[in-house]
């Protein structure tokens, strides 16, 4: 188990060092001049060679992302004498927009990203897991089939879509719930729901349609598995049957599925938060796309990437807790 | 191959999902044909765009300020998103091109991106999978490799961040290039599982006994049976490009204007959803419409090629 | 009065294929009945009627356990009874164990499905079954899981599983069929050496006629979903009086007789429906 986790850790950490230098080319080699991007259109050509030299675009090329790379895990420290500017761990650069850390950025955005997150894969979990265990248990009914041709439309709804369409219907048309906006758990528990609701939603609705399919087809294969029968035999009540000896195995894949959908909500709540305007990291993310802030998009590329890579790994050590046999295969 | 182990784990899951629901009846059935219906008609509609938007009288690029009120800030003259006899869907708000003719040319332009990208994204599979399964040894060590890589790479933020950053020439080209590239790993592994257990087979081993080289094996055996699986993949990889596609260009990030594609136009209609809801809700109907279609078509593939299907 | 009574019974699925078709017969407490016969003939299903296991599939006829009808008996009831009157061993031992638990807990569970005991007692019920039934450090194997074991160690688990509760009748659905020659001879041994401690009645179900004539009392020959043959293990063997049961003795090869030139097979059957 031990050799496991570290030989898993290892090649997360490959996965990572391959994405750094991935980005890393893409955003400091593939664009013409940097240097004229961080420094905006009216600069004159002394203030970018200054601005050149301090983000070391002269050096090598591998000596460039050297320094990155040291940034990113021991903060580094731009140009020289009075006009350098340090930059802490984990160092990923100043905004080119507002000169802000990016990690600090990152930071203050996140709360609204992981609520608008944590909420959706609660709902969609517990919403599209439970329909889809139904269906399962009552297969060829009418519920089965309704449950599966909504989850056939769910998984065909694009997110930004959803996002429209509740905006208009529930705030504009019937003025139900007021626009998203951020408000802290904190200050106003019932606002923040109010807020919330939409988001969720929206971002739910995708998952807990690929979810059901998921969790009916696995419980249908885990119902029809010889132990289950064997669980029968021994004259356990039917709650016990479905519950520990079925269900348990359906849900281990289901978990793995989870684990890794926790990189694609990323992508989720990025949509989601800039059609609702809400201030995440998605949001942060968008705005520098339309304002060429690369740093930025690094920053997110970079955050995400780790996130989701952190993730993957937590997934394959669940699994291995879940299913004995992977615990001893290892 | 071991068997649910190690990092084969969450591949298997994620190929989980590719598996049959199973759900058939006359019911599936019926949406399957009308789904078919809808896709072929889209497709004659996308192709004749042209045609069409001569018919109607009407051009995506002309600008028709005619149809729109200054007073009310550039909104379309009259209700329901200024539909009228000369512009069938409605015009743009702020700008007064035709929508009908956006709409159709944007439809070109998605269902085009999409059914490129899935096309190499399969035969790039198609052609790597045979290569690791049917050969083994080091190709497949590499290529398996760079498939479990690809698969757990964050693709849409990757993919964000490379759009974000390429050219604005030749979006639609790069749209192809990049959903292709990080589409193929799918389609990748289950031709190499199928190539692996194939080639193992009894009738390509009876081949081989008769005196068979690779070359006839490969296409006179192994092929034709991968045609199915193949069929499977392609038909569900159509719907997740566009909706890639779209959210992409939904970021701004995919095709740029001018050019119209559906999740452009939505995004184009976002500033104006409250007070001009049709501008988005017709492309929107559109795309949603096309992705159920093609998942409802997938869905009917797999359950008509999976023998274990029928039974459940 | 026998403790097991079958009359007139026919199992019929989904798809319209009669797997049983008006089979009887009783089997009387403490002997040991073998069903032989082809795959496809019916034993299994007939073995999974008698617990009531056959989702799905349409039961008509009586089975008659120490006076109850199982057929028309309600959920509630059959629950009763399985495990703790009749219980089974499954041929395929693996997949039959649900391998996200370990062995000690799946005896265990079976034990507290009928007795109000505390988990730790049955876990210690568990521990003296896998020792009984020849598993060696049983502390230690209970707390192991069934891809831990091997195939005939994992049969092992899986009869202690079926005897924990003392049931009246065990039946055993071609328990050897997936097992190594010798270890099939051990578990044939053992499932005799426990029948014989416990008076359980055993209906025995396999296809393989050396084991009818080590285990047997009495004899039921299969074909196509009904009884072709049926009495005392030696008279069937002495003489057989149906030609298909005949055929079925002479495919077994014998080590005291000279190898003919072709293995004797049983003649197809015209498809019954």
């Amino acid at each position: 188990m031990i050799w496991y986790t570290l030989r898993r850790l290892g090649v997360a950490a490959l996965l990572l060092l391959v994405i750094c230098a991935l980005t890393f080319v893409i955003f400091y080699v593939m664009p013409d001049d940097p240097a004229q991007q961080a420094c905006g259109k009216a600069c004159g050509p002394e203030r970018i060679a200054q601005i050149r030299d301090t983000l070391g675009l002269d050096r090598p090329l591998y000596h460039q992302f050297g320094s990155y790379l040291v940034g990113v895990f021991a903060g580094r420290t731009y140009g020289t004498g009075a006009l350098s500017v340090h930059c802490g761990f984990p160092c990923l650069g100043f905004s080119f927009q507002t000169n802000e850390p990016v990690w600090r950025l990152l930071v203050t955005r996140l709360p609204v990203s992981v609520s608008i997150a944590i909420g959706a894969a609660v709902l969609w979990l517990v919403v599209g897991v439970t329909a889809g265990v139904i269906s399962a248990l009552r297969r060829g009914s009418l519920w089965d089939r309704a449950a599966m041709a909504a989850a056939l439309g769910g998984i065909s709804l694009p997110i930004y879509l959803t996002a429209l369409l509740f905006q208009y219907v529930l705030v504009i048309k019937l003025g139900w719930l007021p626009h998203p906006h951020a408000v802290s758990l904190f200050v106003d528990p019932l606002a923040w729901v109010q807020s919330m609701i939409m988001p969720w939603t929206t971002l739910a609705l995708l998952y807990a349609g690929l979810y059901a399919r998921l969790a009916r087809g696995e419980m249908v294969e885990s119902l029809g598995r010889d132990f289950v029968r064997t669980a029968r035999a021994k004259g356990l009540p039917e709650r016990t049957v479905v519950l520990r000896h079925a269900l348990r195995p359906a849900m281990t894949p289901v978990v793995t599925v989870f684990g890794m959908d926790l990189g694609a909500l990323l992508g989720g709540a990025l949509i989601t938060e800039s059609v609702y305007g809400l201030p995440g990291v998605g949001k942060l993310a968008s705005d520098a796309i339309n304002s060429a802030d690369q740093p930025v998009i690094l920053g997110v590329t970079l955050f995400a990437a780790g996130f989701i890579v952190l993730a993957n790994v937590a997934v394959d050590l669940v699994y291995a807790l879940l299913d004995p046999r992977v615990r001893h295969a290892t | 191959m071991r068997a649910p182990s190690t990092r084969a784990a969450p591949l298997r899951a994620l190929l989980l999902r590719t598996r049959s629901v199973g759900t058939r009846s006359v019911l599936a059935n019926r949406a399957t044909t009308v789904s078919l219906v809808a896709i072929l008609v889209l497709l004659v509609a996308a192709l004749a765009a042209p045609v069409l938007t001569a018919l109607a009288g009407t051009s995506p690029t002309a600008f028709d300020t005619g149809a729109l009120d200054a007073n009310l800030g550039g909104l379309p003259r009259g209700g329901f998103g200024g539909i009228s006899s000369a512009h069938w869907l409605g015009v743009e708000p702020g700008s007064g091109r035709d929508l009908f003719a956006r709409i159709l040319y944007g439809t070109r332009v998605s269902l085009l991106i999409a059914l490129a990208a899935t096309a190499v994204s399969v035969v790039l599979g198609t052609v790597l999978g045979l290569v690791a399964g049917f050969f083994g040894g080091w190709a497949d060590a590499v290529i398996g490799r760079v498939m479990d890589l690809l698969m757990s790479f964050p693709s849409l933020i990757f993919m964000i961040a490379l759009m974000s950053v390429a050219p604005a020439a030749n979006r639609e080209l790069l749209l192809v290039a990049v959903l292709g590239f990080f589409g193929w790993p799918y389609a990748g592994r289950i031709v190499r599982g199928q190539a692996m257990s194939l080639s193992r087979r009894e009738f390509v081993e009876a081949a081989r006994a008769l005196g068979a080289n690779r070359r006839t094996l490969l296409f006179g055996e192994v092929l034709p049976n991968l045609a199915g699986p193949v069929l499977v993949v392609a038909t569900l990889s159509i719907p997740a490009c566009v909706a890639t596609e779209a959210g992409l260009s939904f970021l701004g990030v995919g095709v740029r204007p001018p050019t119209p594609s559906w999740g452009q136009l939505i995004a184009q209609a976002v500033p104006w959803y409250a007070a001009d809801p049709l501008y988005f809700l017709l492309p929107g109907a559109l795309l949603f419409g096309t992705v159920l279609a093609f998942n409802v078509l997938g869905d009917a593939v797999r359950d008509a090629l999976d023998p274990r299907g029928g039974g459940r | 009065m026998s403790l097991l009574e079958v009359s007139e019974l026919s199992v019929v699925f989904g798809n319209g294929v009669r797997a049983v078709d008006r089979l009887s017969f009783d089997l009387d407490r403490g002997s040991t009945l073998c069903v032989v016969g082809e795959s496809g003939s019916g034993k299994s299903v007939t073995s999974l009627a008698i617990l009531g296991l056959l989702p799905g599939a349409e039961v008509s006829g009586r089975i008659t356990f120490d006076g109850v009808n199982l057929v028309a008996a309600r959920p509630a009831e059959l629950r009763a009874l399985r495990g703790e009157r009749i219980a089974i061993v499954f041929q395929d031992a693996l997949s039959a164990l649900n391998p996200y638990y370990q062995v000690g807990f799946q005896i265990a569970e079976a034990y507290r499905a009928h007795r109000r005991v505390p988990m730790a007692q049955a876990r210690r019920v568990a521990v003296r079954m896998l020792e009984r039934v020849g598993i060696p450090d049983p502390e230690r194997r209970a707390r192991e899981y069934p891809h831990q074991f091997s195939g005939g160690m994992r049969q092992r688990v899986m009869i202690a599983m079926a005897l924990c509760l003392e049931p009246e009748l065990l039946i055993a659905d071609e328990p050897t069929t997936a097992l190594d020659v010798t270890v099939q001879a051990q578990i044939l041994g053992l499932l005799d050496e426990l029948r014989r401690e416990t008076g359980t009645s055993v209906l025995f179900v396999t296809h393989d006629m050396g084991v009818v004539a080590g285990l047997a009392d009495e004899v039921l020959v299969m074909r196509g979903g009904r009884a072709v043959e049926r009495g005392p293990v030696d008279r069937v063997f002495a003489e057989p009086a149906e030609p298909y049961t005949r055929a079925l003795l002479a495919c077994v090869p014998r080590i005291d007789r000279p190898v003919p030139d072709r293995l004797a097979t049983v003649p197809p059957m015209e498809a019954t429906r």
